[in-house]
């Protein structure tokens, strides 16, 4: 295969010049002569059967508590992916890639959870004893098991569109999700569960109950920081070909098994007893567990969010030079999401609401343009971008100019 | 980094296949092994058992189902295909919340139906509560209900099993019952 090249053209933007060689472009996770594809698919409408049945138990036995539920935790999920939203990581991929994702964790892999690690707290009872189930059976059982599930619908994922995964945020960002997705579909199951032996006639309280402590006090050390770490492994090895393969196989091992360590203490009994049970305590004990999992992951979000600035730079620098489009200022913030965020946020407050959403829409459409160029090259496909940051920047211009 | 990325078909069976081999070898081989290790424990005659706050001497024959007994929470005895579950649990509610409760579960939920109506009994011990029949389409069982209000628990005791022998086993299930206190030290 010849390496296309672009060259510039008469207006120096540069094009794609090569024809011969196997199409330009990114491959759609919606790939029907792939077996990868279908796999996934349908494992995820397998679990889609369990899950409706055990939710239309749900609802007939505990029907306050399951429709409560349903709309509590479906909030969180939207709050989670806002907050993602808001650091432009769902501009990675397109949506289908997210709901995949969210699909595998919530639907595929907890079906195969399930039996699993019930086969495996049964023979812990059987080979043990029961008594040592009831302290270490879910550190034993869940990690390992849910862990292995969730990272092989990355996998899978992975092999349905591989050239979209070009840095370490992509696969990240798609661990994140199916982490989520079993972290919420876990969390529903737990609360209707939990309904049916409540002790209380009530059905509302084990809503509110499981939303404090499972998604309020563990929400942000569970599952998607969990799948977050051992996805990195998946992209180290997916984005370091030229490396041994011993060593992409132990960075990926290696990764898996931080991210089954950091689940093992969370499920573990260690600091148990230095708490009694009241809920300040006991926030405090999950605090403490939880913290060594948002470190690491927050470090690998750093690592991977550097890296992915890098390669937006490197994009911009070659594809976008036209600094109308991406100016100076907005150029060395392309890599920082957190920067850009504050940027919107001090533009709300100096400029107003209609300035911080133009703002928004501005950037996005910067990295929307960058990613297309790249992808496909300059030309009638990058206008519609390129028309809108113009269009957008017309319309902020004035405003700052106005207050200033 | 300046090369646009392309759509170079490639294979994905293989991936694919590996990915659900290794779930299959994993789930399966945990479930298989599960199934081929013996999870009974014969327990002493005439000797005492404990499930939370019930204790109880268990008939002759019985044994524990170490994989479905919850230590401290509840205690699952067989004998043939009959099964005797003691489970207890907190409970702060109404004396007769966790009995609506349970029926609903069994008729909603599990697809049972019950046999006649609800009654109370007492054992020689004082234990009182609510009891209920009930059937199913392969089972049929006998559900006993303990609503302690004093120490905030209630206690479940579920039997149920298939017909054959069905006389002889709830005999037991009863002579087991008829021995229960909630006096086990916590």
């Amino acid at each position: 295969m010849n390496a296309p090249v672009f060259e510039p053209n008469d207006q120096g933007i540069p094009t794609n010049q090569d024809t011969g060689a196997w199409p330009v472009g990114t491959d759609s996770f919606f790939q029907p002569r792939r077996v990868a594809f279908w796999v996934l698919v349908a494992l995820i409408v397998n679990g889609l059967f369990y899950l409706a049945y055990m939710f239309s138990m749900g609802l007939r036995v505990v029907p306050v508590t399951a429709l409560m539920g349903l709309t509590v935790w479906g909030i969180y999920t939207l709050l989670f992916v806002l907050a993602f939203g808001t650091l432009d990581l769902l501009e990675q991929h397109p949506p289908e890639a997210y709901v995949l994702a969210f699909a595998w964790g919530g639907l595929g892999a907890v079906y195969f959870a399930a039996p699993a690690n019930i086969a495996i707290q049964s023979l812990c009872a059987k080979l043990v004893s029961p008594e040592f189930v009831a302290v270490w059976g879910p550190a034993i059982a869940g990690p390992v098991t849910e862990e292995f599930l969730k990272l092989m619908g990355v996998i899978l994922l992975v092999l349905v569109a591989r050239n979209q995964f070009q840095t370490y945020l992509s696969v990240l960002i798609v661990g994140a999700m199916a982490g989520l997705g079993f972290q919420v579909i876990e969390n529903l199951s737990y609360t209707v569960r939990s309904s049916i032996h409540f002790p209380l006639e009530n059905q509302v309280y084990p809503v509110l109950l499981n939303l404090f402590t499972r998604g309020l006090l563990s929400g942000l050390w569970s599952h998607a920081a969990y799948t977050t770490i051992a996805s990195f492994g998946v992209a180290w090895f997916l984005l370091h070909p030229q490396r041994p393969m011993a060593a992409r196989i132990a960075v990926a091992v290696l990764c898996f098994v931080l991210a089954w360590a950091m689940h093992f203490i969370w499920n573990s009994p260690f600091l148990e007893d230095l708490f009694d049970g009241g809920y300040g305590e006991m926030a405090v004990m999950l605090v403490i567990k939880g913290l060594p999992a948002i470190i690491v992951a927050g470090l690998f979000w750093q690592v991977a969010a550097r890296e992915n600035g890098t390669y937006l730079h490197a994009l911009a620098a070659w594809f976008v030079p036209e600094r109308d489009l991406i100016r100076d200022d907005e150029w060395v913030r392309l890599g920082a999401p957190m920067q850009r965020y504050k940027v919107r946020r001090e533009m709300g407050w100096t400029h107003g609401w209609r300035a911080r959403r133009l703002k928004t829409h501005l950037q996005r459409e910067q990295l929307r343009l960058i990613r297309k160029a790249a992808t496909y090259g300059r030309g009638a496909q990058t206008l519609r971008h390129e028309l809108a940051v113009r269009r957008l920047r017309a319309k902020l211009d004035p405003i700052i100019e106005a207050k200033a | 980094m300046n090369e646009p990325s392309r759509r170079i078909p490639y294979r994905t069976w293989p991936g694919a296949l590996a990915v659900l081999l290794a779930i299959a070898a994993y789930v399966g081989g945990l479930t298989y092994w599960d199934r081929h290790t013996p999870g009974n424990r014969p327990l002493p005659a005439g000797k005492t058992v404990e499930a939370g706050q019930a204790r109880f001497v268990p008939a002759e024959g019985w044994e524990m189902d170490v994989s479905r007994s919850k230590a401290g929470q509840s205690l699952m005895l067989f004998k043939g295909g009959h099964k005797f579950l003691v489970s207890t649990f907190p409970w702060a509610g109404g004396p007769d919340g966790p009995l609506v409760r349970q029926q609903r579960l069994m008729e909603r939920g599990q697809r049972l139906q019950m046999d006649g109506d609800v009654s109370d009994f007492i054992t020689s011990w004082g234990l009182q509560g609510k009891t209920f029949a009930y059937y199913g389409s392969k089972l049929a069982g006998r559900f006993w209900q303990v609503v302690d209000q004093r120490r905030k628990s209630l206690v479940q005791i579920d039997f149920y099993g298939a017909s054959d022998g069905m006389e002889e086993a709830l005999a037991d299930a009863r002579s087991m019952l008829d021995s229960m206190d909630l006096e086990a030290p916590q």
